[in-house]
């Protein structure tokens, strides 16, 4: 054991090691920004149940779901702006605002939801 | 040794990549007509969720009002006074159904689903819609005539269930939400996870900060509490499945004895629907695992409304939170609920 220790020691300096540590933290520092949600909601786009987009709900944006569904998001609310959908539910369903709200377009297999901040879920 | 040490680094920077991106597996599905949502920590979790996406669909191939397959639509299709031979799992649902409507008096009734269809409701949809024209109230109470758990009989030893009218039609939607989240924390075993079956969420092994929703604008939620390990929750609003027709709210859940839906009445002089002064609009109950007593409960309060479904949550000793359509609210049996 002893000389496993000193053959670790003798092929890394402290430097080494320092550089190695800054390595990790910013790596885990880096992906607790990622993922940490934003203040005020975040909204969710999942197609075939997988997360396409998310956003924050405080950004004014348009967005293209595969060119069969657009997504709006404009002064903290959310609507389909369009749909090539049978029936086009989704555009009737109107606009979304608060957390736990959803707007699904069951043909497309499109979901919109807008998810807690500072929630781990809602009921 | 340059190499070794090449290696080395590699080494513990996969590794902490590894572990910082194995502690929360999850996976979103559209099942049951909702949002599923679940989250399951530690190792193992990746092959835990397949387990658990599997599972749900199973059970939504079983109790689903639409699909043909299913042993509800067999029910449901079956002729008076033939005997439908059901699943042990329909049986525990079946079982839940019954208990929780002799508690609440037969306001809680799976059998509602033919005057759930006559106010346009789809059963295995999530969006709904304002119908052309509202049911007629000679409809509703023709209707009302083939609707109640009584016409229904089940023999749990013989595992059958057997109608007393042709028309009769039963959707366990109510309750299967909370069943399915019971049998996904029964999977997740040891492992910590968070389950979500459209708002009926289970915590396991962990405590989570779960939100009420807003049932009206204005608020991004209503107020949050602590899920703690082994609890789960359900709420029912008038929010939720609704529809507006000349400003008044129709919601999905529907009385069985009046034939309307929660919080609106009929106005016998002015011939016209109307919704009720102050109504109940939202309904949560927590309970101790329990998952499909815990769903049922929920639709009954918000059939109860504010003072009956106060009473049921004291008797029961369940802790809960009822909002008024004024936003007045009780949080009963000692629920800590922050408000937001
Ligand atoms: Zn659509």
């Amino acid at each position: 054991m002893k000389e496993k220790a000193k053959n670790i020691f003798s092929v890394f300096k402290w430097g080494d090691l320092i550089i190695l540590l800054i390595l990790i933290v910013s790596l885990a520092l880096a992906i607790y920004y990622f993922a940490k949600p934003q203040e005020g909601g975040t909204v969710e786009i999942y197609l075939d149940g997988k997360l396409y987009r998310s956003v924050s709900l405080n950004q004014d944006t348009e967005i293209d779901i595969n060119g069969h569904n657009k997504v709006k998001i404009e002064g903290g609310e959310v609507y389909m702006l369009y749909s090539d959908c049978d029936g086009g539910d989704c555009l009737k369903m109107g606009k979304i605002s608060k957390e736990g709200g959803m707007i699904v377009c069951l043909p497309n297999r499109v979901v919109v939801k807008i998810v807690s901040g500072d929630l781990d879920a809602i009921t | 040794m340059a190499k070794l040490k090449t290696a080395f680094v590699i080494l513990v920077l996969t590794l902490s990549v590894a572990l910082l991106c194995a502690c929360a597996k999850t996976g979103q599905y559209f099942i049951f007509g909702t949002f599923v949502d679940i989250k399951i920590d530690g190792a193992g979790g990746g092959s835990k969720l397949k387990e658990v996406e599997s599972k749900l669909k199973e059970l939504e191939s079983r109790f689903s009002v639409a699909l043909n397959s299913s042993e509800v639509y067999k029910i449901n299709s079956a002729k008076a006074g033939e005997a439908v031979a059901v699943s042990d799992e329909l049986l525990d649902i079946l079982k839940v159904c019954e208990e929780v409507y002799n508690i609440s008096n037969g306001l809680f009734d799976i059998t509602v689903l033919p005057l759930v269809e006559l106010w346009g409701f789809d059963a295995a949809f999530y969006n709904s819609f304002a119908p052309e024209t509202l049911p007629d109230i000679e409809e509703i109470r023709d209707t009302l005539e083939y609707v109640g758990f009584d016409k229904i009989t089940i023999d749990y030893e013989g595992k059958t269930v057997v109608k007393s009218d042709d028309r009769v039609k039963i959707d366990v939607g109510a309750v299967a939400k909370g069943y399915a989240v019971g049998a996904a924390a029964n999977l997740c075993g040891s492992l910590k996870s968070l389950i979500n079956i459209g708002g009926n969420i289970a915590a396991v092994n962990g405590e989570y900060k779960i939100g009420i929703a807003s049932p009206r604008e204005g608020k991004a939620y209503f107020g949050s509490f602590e899920l703690k390990a082994g609890q789960t929750v359900s709420t029912s609003g008038d929010y939720e499945r609704c529809y507006f027709k000349d400003g008044v709210r129709y919601c999905h859940v529907i009385n069985p004895k009046t034939g309307l839906p929660a919080g609106v009445v009929y106005d016998d002089e002015e011939r016209r629907y109307k919704n009720e002064e102050n109504p109940l609009i939202s309904a949560t109950v927590i309970t101790e695992g329990k998952y499909s007593y815990c769903d049922a409960i929920s639709t009954a309060l918000l059939l109860l409304g504010f003072d009956k479904g106060e009473k049921l949550l004291k008797e029961l000793g369940l802790k809960g939170v009822l909002i008024k359509a004024d936003l007045n609210y009780t949080a009963v049996c000692g629920l800590e609920l922050t408000l937001k």
